[in-house]
């Protein structure tokens, strides 16, 4: 069925791209962090770490590659929603607003990590004064949406739903990873920890929201078929997904000891997701042989890729979250393969198809450095998360794992897996910045947005 | 009403009560320490988190992977190893230059953690191509 929505021309469309290229610019800068990071794996760490100590470059690496997420997630909502509800934006100072203070926060952010004026929170290393800043400029675009939206949802495609979940989500979120600040939270280590991973958890469950929402448009848009963002199918996985959000945290602390309840609801959460895996195997071919999708075909490329990282990603989180196996992969670096390969392999795949579809005039012309691009990310994506796994379970077999642990002696198992880890890390970085040059530079491309 | 929107008034009205459970209940029951001093274990998350302590190590699985996960140091390695890992650093931890007193509150804060980390004490035993065994 042919859409009935269109991308019109926004007056909103010039911040949005304003932040797409901001997030380009964070994710290279992410990257080289990271880079420079797996270093400290290596031998020539000890050179490396007096420029600049590991605990100021694993915060700047965290902090660009989220911050990647959610620029290109918010710039391309900030494109597409106009198109979809067929007016513009409720408030454009709203938005300019926004970018002031996330822009602000986001150089302050980088300026304190860089210098070590530390927060010491996981995911959020900055001093917490600057989360004022970071939720202040949410909450404007979360009024600023329902605003623009109406809250009468039930005539959106659920990628609006999705849209707002998500700003709801991480408004939520944010406030509550900050709770640590309140004693009774704060002294006692459980509650502490639980709260902390309960919030990172559903922190990701929202930036997914903006993320997934954005794939399941682009879907609609390069099928031409509206029905996908109205069908029952959509919405139950919506569902699911939320479902996960509010509940399937708790699958990071079995070993906490908080109450069981919290570990049984969680687990029979996640099994859930085992209906997404079972569709997916269902829907791949179909998905794949549809001849008219070969007009987007970056677009598709990435959607694609992205649909293959999902599914691998699912079945090792839907293993790690069954509670034996649980015992062996918490706290080694499954979990650091379970988020790259999530945040790389999905959330990159999908807002590259994303982009993809924004400057199509521009990847039309640079179809060599985009083709190029792809294997390369793809092929070294696959080669680090594979070594990141291997050196994971190195560490989760040693007969008196996490007890009587000597940890250098296990780092020195996984050097070599850590070298390969570091080699297709610049594989990942050389494929992103052929991708990039795809999307940004080119003199003949048009700049208008397309009509779709 | 249109149906998912019962769905979503339904997942949100069990979020709201569950989550609260978790800020009180969930967690309320945990040992602690009693010989140890509020304040001195408090100062320790305070120089914990000055030093971005999280970007190497692990508390409960949550932190960086380039250092040792720390939960059970102190039960696992005793008080003066850890002492003297903190006042002097390692082979790939830096030096911090610690006040005697900020060590010892360090090593509150974690002393704190390790006696209410219960359930890592029955983490069974895993042997490549061998068996699974349950440990104490």
């Amino acid at each position: 069925m042919e859409s009935q929505t269109k991308i019109v021309e926004s007056s909103t469309d010039k911040i949005g791209k304003f932040w797409i290229h901001c997030g380009l610019g964070a994710l290279v800068f992410g990257m080289i962090f990271g880079l420079i990071g797996s270093l400290a794996y290596s031998k020539s760490y000890a050179e490396v770490l007096k420029w600049i100590p590991f605990q100021s470059l694993r915060p700047l690496h965290v902090s660009f590659v989220i911050g990647w997420i959610f620029m290109a997630a918010i710039g391309g909502v900030f494109i597409y929603l106009p198109g979809i509800v067929k007016r513009e934006w409720f408030s454009v100072k709203a938005i300019l607003a926004h970018t002031l203070l996330y822009g602000s926060a986001f150089l302050l952010i980088m300026f304190c990590q860089f210098l070590g004026w530390f927060g010491g929170r996981e995911y959020l290393e900055y001093p917490p004064v600057l989360g004022v800043l970071v939720l202040g400029g949410w909450l404007f675009t979360l009024f600023n949406f329902f605003k623009t939206t109406g809250f009468s949802f039930s005539k959106y495609p659920v990628y609006v739903w999705m849209w707002g979940t998500g700003f709801i989500a991480f408004a939520y979120t944010y406030i509550e990873s900050y709770l640590w600040m309140i004693p009774e939270v704060g002294n006692n280590p459980v509650r502490d920890v639980a709260i902390q991973w309960k919030a990172l958890g559903a922190m990701v469950g929202s930036w997914n929201m903006l993320v997934y929402g954005t794939g399941i448009f682009l879907m609609s848009k390069i099928k031409k078929d509206s029905t996908i963002g109205f069908s029952k199918t959509s919405f139950l996985f919506y569902f699911l997904g939320l479902t996960n959000l509010m509940f399937n945290w708790g699958h990071h602390t079995y070993i906490v000891p908080a109450s069981h309840y919290v570990k049984m609801i969680s687990y029979a959460i996640s099994m859930t997701e085992w209906i997404l895996i079972g569709n997916m195997i269902l829907q791949w071919r179909k998905t794949l042989s549809k001849s008219e999708l070969l007009n987007y075909d970056f677009s598709v490329r990435f959607m694609t890729s992205a649909d293959i990282w999902i599914f691998l990603n699912l079945v090792l989180a839907v293993l790690m979250s069954i509670p034996y196996i649980n015992l062996f992969t918490h706290g080694t670096h499954i979990t650091v393969a379970h988020s790259m390969g999530t945040t790389i392999g999905i959330n990159t795949s999908i807002l590259f198809a994303s982009l993809a579809y924004i400057f199509r005039d521009r990847v039309d012309v640079n179809r060599k450095s985009i083709r190029v691009g792809f294997w390369l990310f793809n092929s070294s994506l696959a080669v680090f998360w594979v070594s990141i796994i291997v050196s994971g379970w190195i560490k989760g077999a040693q007969p008196n794992y996490p007890f009587e642990q000597n940890h250098a002696v296990w780092m020195n198992t996984i050097r070599s897996y850590y070298s390969i880890v570091g080699l297709s890390g610049l594989g990942i970085f050389v494929g992103i910045l052929l991708v990039i040059y795809a999307f940004l530079f080119d003199s003949k491309a048009n700049k208008k947005l397309p009509a779709a | 009403m249109h149906w998912p929107k019962k769905v979503l008034s339904v997942l949100i009205v069990a979020f709201l009560p569950y989550s609260w459970w978790i800020y009180t209940n969930a967690t309320r029951n945990i040992k602690h320490s009693a010989a140890l001093s509020e304040s001195s274990v408090s100062n320790g998350r305070k120089i914990w988190q000055k030093n971005n302590c999280f970007s190497c190590h692990q508390i409960y699985g949550l932190g960086g992977y380039l250092g040792p996960e720390l939960t059970k140091v102190i039960s696992q390695k005793g008080v003066p190893y850890t002492r003297a890992f903190i006042q002097n650093g390692g082979l790939i931890m830096p030096k911090f230059n610690f006040s005697e007193p900020e060590v010892s509150d360090l090593i509150a804060y974690l002393t704190n953690i390790d006696s209410s980390a219960s359930t890592y004490n029955k983490r069974p035993k895993f042997v490549l191509g061998n068996t699974i065994t349950e440990s104490e």
